[in-house]
């Protein structure tokens, strides 16, 4: 039933042409700028031939070679590379059967000495290469990814430089099969950074908007 | 999995200081109505982004529920508080295909004045806040937080007279979309976001 207390009518009859106005004002904007985001490196391989994965093979399936901080190397390299994109074109995880993995991430010559990661200058005391079997238009079985350190070299420069060389081979798996030429960039040949540059992040969110040329393996 | 609810709204507490919020400011011989309703809701896009094709990003349509308290200021108005949920899957469409990114709750506490309108029919205006709280937040606009949106919209409800406290409820209100992730991104300026919701709703009388 109705009462006859009313505190404060007058005031909240208000609310419904406030709520209009609101909502004409708003409704006249227009659609908000969007960011030029071209590659700024080349991310074909040489013979131009163009990969990525799919959105339906995310994530993608890394298995690790136990050993040293290689494993911990591989899981921050996932997130980083995860972390460039917005609209979760690309996702990647460590599963404990090689056999079931797309990519399989294994540690050259002996176990590293062990040491922190530091923020020393970069050293050249490691490198990587990443390879996969192309058949046809696809790639055939896993892709391999190994990473080996030079023996000699101070144990912390060994490991900074596992952890940024990690970090760009797998940036290969994800398909950027080029390299930049900027060394601020993680996908520079000889990288001296620890995670994706501006640039980086350009190149691999237009390659994931990029028609493949190239399937990836089977499962 | 980042729960923005936790930190802005918790429900079952949420609801509950609602009403007691509601029975403090009730008059004293006032009547509390509670509505209760289940539908489904709708939105426009979200972001429209192009980096080589366009793309577009969005909720698609998806389940919702409702929860009004109101008490009656005079004959005519009556100031509603109301908490809705929707359950939804953010999708990005382009490149010649939809991608589903995560499911995501859309929660909108509210606040509102709704009074009869023609026949059986009854107008609500409501200002809240529109809190979307996604599944993964890693890789999409919200890896960067989930902002606490305002948000404005109008409701009608229709009531039959025969259906002993079932009605209609179709909704809309709007926001303007941004997030931390889509600035650091470049986007520049707000994306605005309309929503269309349809309830069958049950009201209950509680008072004299
Ligand atoms: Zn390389």
């Amino acid at each position: 039933m109705a009462t006859k207390y009313s505190p404060t009518p007058r005031r909240l009859r208000g609310a419904v042409p406030v709520v209009l106005a609101l909502a004409f004002g708003a409704a006249g904007c227009s659609d908000p700028q969007v960011p030029a985001r071209a590659a700024t490196y080349q991310f074909a391989d040489g013979f131009g031939e163009v990969f990525r994965w799919p959105h339906d093979r995310s994530p993608v399936r890394f298995w690790v070679e136990e050993r040293g901080a290689l494993p911990s190397y591989v899981a921050a390299s996932l997130d980083l590379w995860e972390r460039q994109f917005l609209y979760g074109e690309w996702s990647g995880t460590v599963v404990d059967d090689s056999t079931q993995a797309d990519v399989i991430v294994l540690l050259g010559g002996g176990t590293p000495p062990p040491s922190p990661l530091t923020s020393d200058p970069p050293v050249r005391a490691c490198f990587g290469e990443t390879n996969g079997t192309v058949v046809g238009d696809a790639i055939e079985g896993a892709i391999t990814t190994t990473v080996f350190w030079s023996v000699g070299a101070a144990a912390t420069d060994i490991a900074n430089c596992l952890s940024r060389v990690t970090a760009h081979e797998i940036g290969h798996t994800l398909g950027l099969l080029g390299h930049s030429p900027d060394p601020d960039d993680l996908m520079f040949t000889n990288p001296t950074v620890r995670s994706p540059s501006q640039a980086d992040k350009n190149t691999v969110q237009t390659l994931y908007d990029t028609v493949p040329s190239l399937a990836p393996p089977a499962r | 999995m980042k729960t923005v609810l936790a930190k802005v709204f918790r429900i079952p507490g949420g609801i509950g200081a609602t009403v007691a919020l509601l029975l403090l400011v009730q008059p004293a011989h006032a009547q509390l109505m509670v509505e209760v309703g289940g539908g489904v809701t709708a939105s426009t896009r979200l972001v429209r982004d192009s980096i080589v094709t366009p793309i577009d990003v969005g909720v698609d349509p998806g389940f919702a529920a409702s929860f009004r308290v109101g008490t009656q200021l005079d004959s005519a108005n009556t100031l509603q508080l109301g908490l809705s949920l929707s359950r939804n899957t953010l999708t990005r469409d382009g490149g010649g295909g939809s991608t589903e990114i995560t499911s995501i709750n859309v929660w909108f506490p509210s606040v509102g004045l709704k009074r009869p309108f023609i026949g059986p029919t009854a107008i609500r205006g409501m200002i809240g806040a529109l809190i979307y709280d996604p599944e993964e937040t890693v890789g999409t606009p919200f890896r960067d937080g989930s902002p606490v949106l305002a948000a404005a919209g109008l409701g009608l409800t229709y009531t039959p007279g025969f259906t002993n406290g079932l009605s209609l409820d179709l909704a809309w209100d709007l926001h303007r979309f941004n997030t931390s992730a889509l600035r650091l991104e470049g986007f520049g300026g707000d994306q605005i976001v309309h929503r269309i919701t349809l309830l069958l709703q049950l009201g209950i009388k509680n008072g004299n």
